[in-house]
């Protein structure tokens, strides 16, 4: 049986590392942007089984009602390269509260609230990625942000039919801004193939030290 | 030095995509060709000028928003069809068999890096995604008006079984979640088949159609009516105690029975017998509950027809 890509304690280190960094300069373009401090916490990695999916993202996201945003990242496409997909996922949102953040005085109607999740993601994505890219010393590239499913139960969030890989590896960042009580979670997710790049990348790094 | 590709302002303009770049004071310093085409302001007209001056009709604090965070955080911002239709009202290529007014558009704000590495420009591409709007559309009101179907009875128009029931279950996982009261009635026509023997199937058809409107009209709209089986209804009242069904069970059967069905120019007299039942305070089953209900209308049945029984004067 394929055990999963799996990482040696020295290359989950140095990962480990590289996303705290990331996460610290996107939390502080954020803080700039929206002129709010932006708390993250550490990036938890790990990495989950097809199989298991669901059960990890439950525990992973303790929620009854999510809504939730994708956006794909790449590198250069090259064979092998990283390509991911990150989802966003908000629970509990309180959208007038989220309008405020963003400055937004229009009526708050179901596509607003729509393109608020878009516009979110879209920002907290891209401080994500550039952090993450200017630690890997790699461009990062992203697609637009698209909505996988708003107030819907976890279980709805993948199809099944959809999944055809084994293992992936998953970063967790959770957000808040404290101020407008606005939380939620960034889950970026590379499959297997992606990862065995990565894993070069960073043996390539740690050689450099 | 790298040689440049002496026509690349060409290529700009043969773009099959509206492109056009703007500072951060929103002033226009490119134009392409098929944004000229579709709007009053050819290349020489706009560059040098402010975007907003031009086009007052634009979003401009959204627009605003998505251009400071292009310029903060070096990286693109978007606008998709499915919230916003458009940013510019062109005109698209299905104007006779489009059913649309305007061009659908997807758009791109992309940061251009100066040589200090910070963002200068944004460049922003204008995609025409009509044919996929109009398609995703379609698609939405076709799986919209099947799921219809797929929860209707065809001959009464109210919810089948297998939706209602759907309907009933979520109602029970509410009511053990916050521990509110449903109530549940089952009715089933009296002689139902004497009804068609005697008068035709098109007859008990019509008693069937008459029975479901007489009962909608005294219903609230939160409560639920359903087609259970063959001549016999359901209906799951939220928030409603068992004296509140009692009293609704006795209302629905006087609204059905006291006037005749007609059809044809003829009076069809027609009953019901009623079962009726509540929840309790927490673990409801709802397969339970219409179990206890059926019950209740069997009791109905047994001690004479045309009457309301409630399960819990049900000797079980």
């Amino acid at each position: 049986m394929n055990s999963g890509p799996y990482f040696t304690e020295d290359q989950r280190d140095y990962l480990q590392e590289i996303c705290n960094i990331g996460m610290g300069q996107a939390g502080q373009s954020l803080s700039v942007l929206f002129e709010q401090y932006v708390t993250l916490s550490v990036p938890s990695i790990e990495i989950i089984s097809e199989k298991n999916l669901i059960t990890t993202l439950k525990r992973l996201i303790p929620a009854e009602k999510i809504s939730a945003v994708r956006q794909g990242f790449y590198t250069h496409v090259a064979d092998p390269n990283i390509c991911g997909e990150s989802i966003t996922i908000f629970s509990k949102t309180d959208f007038v509260q989220l309008a405020e953040l963003i400055d937004l005085d229009e009526e708050v109607t179901f596509e607003v609230e729509q393109e608020m999740l878009l516009e979110i993601s879209n920002i907290i994505n891209g401080a994500c990625f550039s952090g993450i890219a200017e630690q890997l010393s790699e461009r990062l590239f992203s697609t637009p942000p698209s909505i996988m499913g708003q107030a819907i139960i976890i279980d709805h969030l993948f199809n099944k039919d959809n999944l055809i890989w084994d293992h992936a590896l998953s970063i967790k960042i959770h957000y808040i801004i404290d101020k407008h009580s606005f939380q939620c979670d960034v889950l970026l997710l590379m499959p297997d193939s992606s990862v065995q790049y990565l894993v070069n990348i960073l043996n390539r790094l740690i050689d450099e030290l | 030095m790298i040689k440049q590709f002496p026509y690349i302002n060409n290529v700009i303009d043969c773009l099959d995509s509206g492109v056009f770049v703007i500072d951060k004071n929103f002033t226009v310093h490119l134009w392409n060709d098929y944004m000229a085409i579709r709007c009053q302001f050819t290349s020489d007209d706009i560059v040098g000028s402010s975007l907003f001056d031009c086009f007052p009709e634009l979003p401009q604090q959204w627009f605003k928003r998505n251009i400071k965070s292009v310029f903060l955080l070096k990286s693109p911002s978007y606008s998709a069809w499915e919230q916003r239709a458009y940013l510019f009202k062109f005109p698209h290529g299905r104007s006779v068999t489009g059913g649309v007014e305007f061009m659908y558009q997807n758009c791109c704000f992309t940061p251009i890096l100066g040589q200090d590495n910070n963002v200068e420009y944004v460049c922003v591409t204008v995609k025409d995604v009509t044919d996929i709007a109009i398609a995703t559309l379609k698609l939405q009101n076709t799986v919209t008006e099947l799921e219809r179907i797929n929860s209707i009875d065809g001959l009464t128009q109210v919810y089948n079984r297998s939706h209602w029931e759907k309907c009933f279950r979520n109602e029970v996982d509410r009511v053990n979640r916050y521990e509110h009261p449903v109530s549940l009635i089952m009715f089933d026509m009296d002689f139902f088949k004497k009804i068609n023997d005697k008068y035709g199937h098109l007859c008990g058809d019509e008693v069937l159609r008459e029975t479901t409107r007489r009962c909608t009209n005294s219903l609230r709209s939160v409560d639920v009516l359903g087609r259970y089986g063959g001549e016999e209804f359901c209906i799951f009242l939220p928030e409603v105690e068992l004296t509140g069904a009692a009293y609704l069970a006795e209302k629905l059967r006087h609204i059905i029975s006291d006037t005749p069905v007609y059809y044809n120019s003829l009076a069809v007299s027609i009953s019901v017998s009623i079962g009726f039942t509540c929840s309790r305070s927490t673990t409801n089953n709802y397969e339970q509950l219409i179990s206890e209900a059926d019950t209740a209308l069997y009791a109905a049945k047994n001690n004479g027809r045309a009457q309301c029984i409630s399960f819990f004067d049900c000797d079980v």
